[in-house]
């Protein structure tokens, strides 16, 4: 995993220059402490409306894995190198839920606890992606809603920094 | 392969035990079952344990604990860990003790104390980069019953399910739990009383899903050679099957961040596989089945898992359900025990638990929960990342 995850950096790095530690200027919404989840997820820095994940993709199969996998998870394609690719844009929500008892982890830790929207989003590639829903009005997230892939502060981390993660914008109900 | 015959079973009271050690559990289901067998302890030739992962060391060592508690007599033992599954792990390592002829008396054995609340993230003392099992709660927030609930909705989407079919899954389980007295929640509820609970994670509500508890169970194994001399239970353990989950399987599996929808692949995949081996080594199929201990983790369990074990027609859980078919009495009682909703999960004693209800019923000495004229039971247990054990005993 860890080869591949850089492998995916160096593609991420020719085309978005040199690598940042934190938030661009002018990158609305995140606080310039601003730090990622972990390393390799997604393209960081990166303006928080176009969050693009770094997955992987089988060049023969084109069974994308998220995050990253060094090999294609298909038996036909047993140890098939795989190539970077990354999701984003907007997909649509197959499934949502909304955990509403204070969980295990930094999102529990949050004061007051709030319910927690999470949806299952299918993108294009063929690939769901599970993910928390930024900005909920609380009303329920049928499927087949459109939720675009944004980076979002999901808590502060403990050294006081934002912790951001990807997230899902609800763009519409069917 | 070889004939295995259960000789006896043990289980403790299922519960909350704070001042008892996993050790004290499972000595106590330990000595219940060599009982139950007309054994000694010294006889016994190997013991195979599920690894209690909240314990540290010693408890993923459980065998090698309980060995010396019971008399530590040189045996060879083995630990397994396969989350939810490791108790069926454990019984295979003995059932293979049996099949191959390297014992003529195995036991095996599950003693687990759990947290409270939502199963965590198991402690790890190395970091290790993009582990989708911490990422479900930083990146997330996803504890189990958001994995069930997601895969839930999908199933009321596509079949119409509805949040009082869930509801009557527990009203219908938890008449059996009623009259298990080594269960943790010994009553019935009514399907008004489960909608409202609270809810959990949408539209599981807190009663359609399994606590976490402290328990224990243990199960002795004998060769034909032995059964020829000895009392057994009557029950044979025909079929022990592991499987694990496909790569275009279309369910979202704990702990991974996403899953292929739309393949041609089969749901539940692990269970499939493990369901299917289990069939074939006991040489039964699914229609023999008389009743069946389900994975029943939460109340969309019951209802997808019996599809996964080929026990209904796909889309027809609901159907049998709301006919009072999955009851006692009913074609195909589920649970008999009262199952994990009633019990509590014990991850690493729970498919013994379900082993030691299959044989207690196969005997006839059920009580009041009895199923009538069952000759052939079925357990699973499904777990983290993908893994599923089934087992299939006979009378």
């Amino acid at each position: 995993v860890r080869s591949q995850v850089a492998k995916g950096d160096v593609v991420q790095n020719e085309r978005e220059g040199p690598k940042l530690t934190a938030a661009p200027d002018g990158a609305e919404g995140l606080p310039s402490s601003a730090r990622p989840i972990a390393a390799g997820l997604f393209v960081w820095p990166s303006p928080p409306e176009a969050a693009r994940l770094l997955a992987s993709r089988c060049p023969e199969c084109g069974d994308v894995s998220f995050p990253a996998v060094p090999h294609c998870r298909m038996p036909a394609c047993a140890l098939i190198e795989t190539e970077p690719f990354q999701i984003s844009g907007t997909g649509r929500v197959i499934s949502a839920t909304v955990q509403r008892y204070q969980p295990p982890g930094p999102f529990g830790q949050r004061q007051p606890f709030q319910p927690i929207p999470i949806a299952l989003v299918e993108f294009e590639a063929g690939i769901a992606v599970l993910g928390v829903v930024k900005d909920w009005d609380g009303e329920p997230i049928p499927s087949g809603s459109q939720a675009r892939l944004v980076l979002t502060t999901l808590y502060p981390g403990e050294d006081g920094a934002a912790v951001v993660g990807w997230a899902y914008q609800l763009e519409g109900r069917p | 392969v070889s004939v295995v015959h259960v000789m006896g079973v043990g289980m403790t009271p299922w519960g909350k035990f704070p001042d008892r050690t996993f050790v004290e559990l499972g000595v106590e289901a330990l000595r219940q079952a060599i009982g139950d067998a007309g054994i000694e302890w010294r006889e016994v030739e190997s013991l195979s344990a599920a690894s209690h992962v909240w314990g540290g060391l010693p408890g993923i060592l459980a065998a090698n604990q309980l060995v010396n508690a019971m008399g530590a007599s040189g045996i060879p033992v083995s630990n397994s860990y396969n989350a939810c599954a490791s108790t069926g792990t454990a019984l295979y390592q003995a059932y293979l003790e049996i099949a191959s002829g390297m014992s003529d008396i195995a036991v095996a054995v599950g003693a687990d104390k759990s947290p409270e609340g939502f199963l965590p993230q198991v402690p790890k003392v190395i970091a290790q980069p993009v582990d989708v099992d911490e990422l479900r709660w930083t990146a997330v927030a996803a504890s189990n019953p958001v994995y069930w609930a997601l895969e839930c909705r999908r199933r009321m989407d596509r079949l119409g399910t509805t949040e009082e079919d869930l509801a009557l899954v527990k009203a219908t389980i938890s008449r059996h739990g009623a009259q298990n007295p080594s269960a943790r929640y010994r009553r019935s509820y009514s399907m008004e009383e489960v909608l409202a609970s609270p809810m959990v994670a949408d539209p599981l509500h807190l009663l359609e899903l399994c606590a976490t508890s402290d328990g224990a169970a243990a199960v002795v194994l004998c060769s034909d050679r032995v059964a020829r001399r000895r009392r057994t239970t009557g029950v044979r353990l025909a079929g022990v099957g592991i499987g694990t989950g496909e790569a275009d399987d279309p369910a979202l599996r704990m702990p991974y961040l996403a899953s292929t929808p739309h393949a041609s692949g089969r749901a539940l995949s692990e269970s499939v596989n493990s369901a299917a081996r289990a069939y074939k080594q006991a040489g039964v199929s699914p229609q023999d089945v008389d009743f069946a201990e389900m994975p029943d983790n939460s109340a969309w369990h019951v209802l997808a898992y019996l599809e996964a074990l080929e026990l209904c027609a796909p889309g027809e859980p609901e159907k049998l359900l709301r006919e009072g078919a999955l009851g006692l009495g009913g074609r195909l009682p589920l649970c008999p025990s009262g199952g994990l909703s009633s019990l509590g999960e014990a991850v690493s004693a729970q498919g013994l638990a379900q082993v030691y209800e299959l044989t207690r019923q196969l005997q006839g000495r059920s009580g009041s929960r009895q199923v009538e004229n069952a000759r052939v039971g079925l357990g699973q247990v499904y777990g983290l990342f993908g893994v599923s054990s089934t087992v299939v005993a006979v009378s």
